[in-house]
């Protein structure tokens, strides 16, 4: 969000990148499903390259650890997150990088300030993703841009509601249950909703706004994730590619901060210059 | 899951639904609901020509589906409605005859225009025109339309180049035409 808030629920914020890789080498085995390419046999030369120049790049901004998600010679999926470069500071992570074949995202976890602390680390990071890029693929669109908030609203936050009463009362969703199912409830138990909404917005965009109970570090909470997604291909430069997550977390920021307003008081924003 | 395709007047909040076999899927009727769903006001000025709108619940469920089908439907009906109105953009864009009156110069940026409201940007591809079937003045409104986004646009400045030769050939001030979008 703009403004940081004390006990803000965040659990984590993804910058997402999807494209068309250039595949070279392996074998790829289409699966059902969009975008779901299987890779195995021989270790493909190209994405490993890529992963490496990323690194090299990325090093420089302080994202010295690495960490390989799947082994080497082990088949992987188009989109699925081959390495992880961490950024530490004070000894915990605060943001890292992930890639792997057609995929880039930039994560921040807590404790996440704002967005606009996290734009560079995104910029940084998506810079060093098209110049990593092979010379194949360095043109290829961009065809999903991504961002995510997922956030988990515990019982400090909940101030005791159930999942029912924090969508009607808190977020101003109200689902109303009929006598038809409500007739099978047992006594003692209330029925477990839990909701997604897909949000066609301007721009092409569409937003997916989900809510369930769930758990988040050990512990209950309402689970809250908010996504705006690009639906068209855009070109691969850093504006195009920044404009497109400005956009989305504008969208996000102005429904977050609308939404939550019943409980604004447990989170109040800290002042800018105790920030 | 079902996705429907139903027209939904921006008024309306409340969103009725109905029970199918394999889903509850909503629709705007006047029928009487079993399920109904009141939707924050932060959210419904955020939707557009709404073609589909598509509300889960579940009762006595833990776990949220994945929209994943969902937005491939949606990715597919924005590459729909782009290419719809890509073929009026182009109709006069690619005729180095067409009028260029304010009516015809209106016909080519209206929906430039819309495509940029529904779907963005990246609706608008402007690589690989063929210069000799350009028409340099409506590449000309093209471009000063898309300028604000020319960055999420594809091609915008090779397309600046290909007008400037369009307007030369047809005699026309590349200069004047184009002013302030270098």
């Amino acid at each position: 969000m703009t403004a940081s808030r004390v006990n803000a629920p965040l659990v984590e914020l993804v910058a997402e990148l999807r494209w068309e890789p250039f595949i070279q080498g392996g074998m790829a085995i289409p699966t059902p499903g969009p975008g779901q390419t299987f890779m195995v046999g021989p270790q493909a030369t190209a994405p490993d390259e890529f992963f490496m120049r990323f690194g090299a790049e990325i090093h420089r901004s302080g994202y010295t650890e690495t960490e390989r998600l799947v082994p080497p010679g082990f088949p992987f999926m188009q989109g699925q997150p081959i390495y992880r470069f961490k950024e530490k500071r004070d000894g915990s992570p605060q943001s890292l990088f992930q890639v792997g074949l057609g995929l880039f995202s930039a994560n921040a976890v807590p404790p996440y300030e704002t967005w606009t602390e996290f734009r560079p680390v995104v910029r940084a990071g998506v810079e060093a993703m098209l110049a990593a890029r092979s010379t194949e693929e360095r043109d290829r669109p961009i065809t999903l841009v991504n961002l995510r908030y997922i956030d988990a609203f515990e019982a400090g936050l909940t101030e005791g509601r159930d999942i029912g009463r924090f969508l009607g009362e808190v977020l101003g969703i109200s689902i109303t249950v009929p006598r038809a199912l409500t007739q099978h409830l047992r006594s003692d138990s209330i029925p477990k909703q839990s909701i997604q909404l897909q949000i066609p917005m301007n721009d092409g965009k569409l937003m997916t706004l989900a809510v369930a109970e769930g758990s988040a570090n050990g512990r209950t909470a309402i689970l809250m994730d908010t996504i705006v997604a690009t639906t068209l291909p855009l070109p691969p430069s850093i504006d195009s590619i920044m404009q497109a997550f400005e956009a989305a977390h504008d969208a996000i920021d102005s429904s977050f901060s609308e939404l939550i307003k019943p409980i604004n008081h447990l989170m109040p924003r800290i002042p800018k210059e105790s920030q | 899951m079902t996705v429907g395709d139903w027209p939904l007047s921006r008024k309306t909040k409340s969103l009725n639904a109905t029970i199918s076999r394999f889903s509850i899927s909503g629709e705007s009727s006047d029928d009487s609901s079993e399920v109904s769903m009141l939707l924050p006001e932060s959210i419904e000025p955020m939707i557009s020509r709404v073609r589909y709108f598509q509300i889960t619940t579940t009762t006595g469920m833990t776990r949220i589906k994945s929209g994943c089908d969902l937005f491939e439907n949606m990715r597919k009906q924005s590459e729909i409605g782009a290419s719809e109105l890509a073929t009026s953009w182009k109709a006069m864009l690619l005729d180095p005859n067409a009028p260029v009156n304010a009516k015809a110069l209106t016909s080519t940026v209206k929906p430039i225009f819309q495509a940029l409201s529904w779907f963005g940007a990246g609706a608008v591809d402007l690589r690989n025109l063929p210069v000799d079937s350009v028409n340099g003045m409506h590449l000309a409104v093209i471009l000063r339309a898309t300028y604000t986004r020319k960055s999420q646009t594809f091609g915008w400045d090779q397309a600046l180049t290909i007008a400037r030769q369009a307007l030369t050939r047809d005699g026309i001030s590349a200069a004047d035409a184009l002013a302030g979008l270098s």
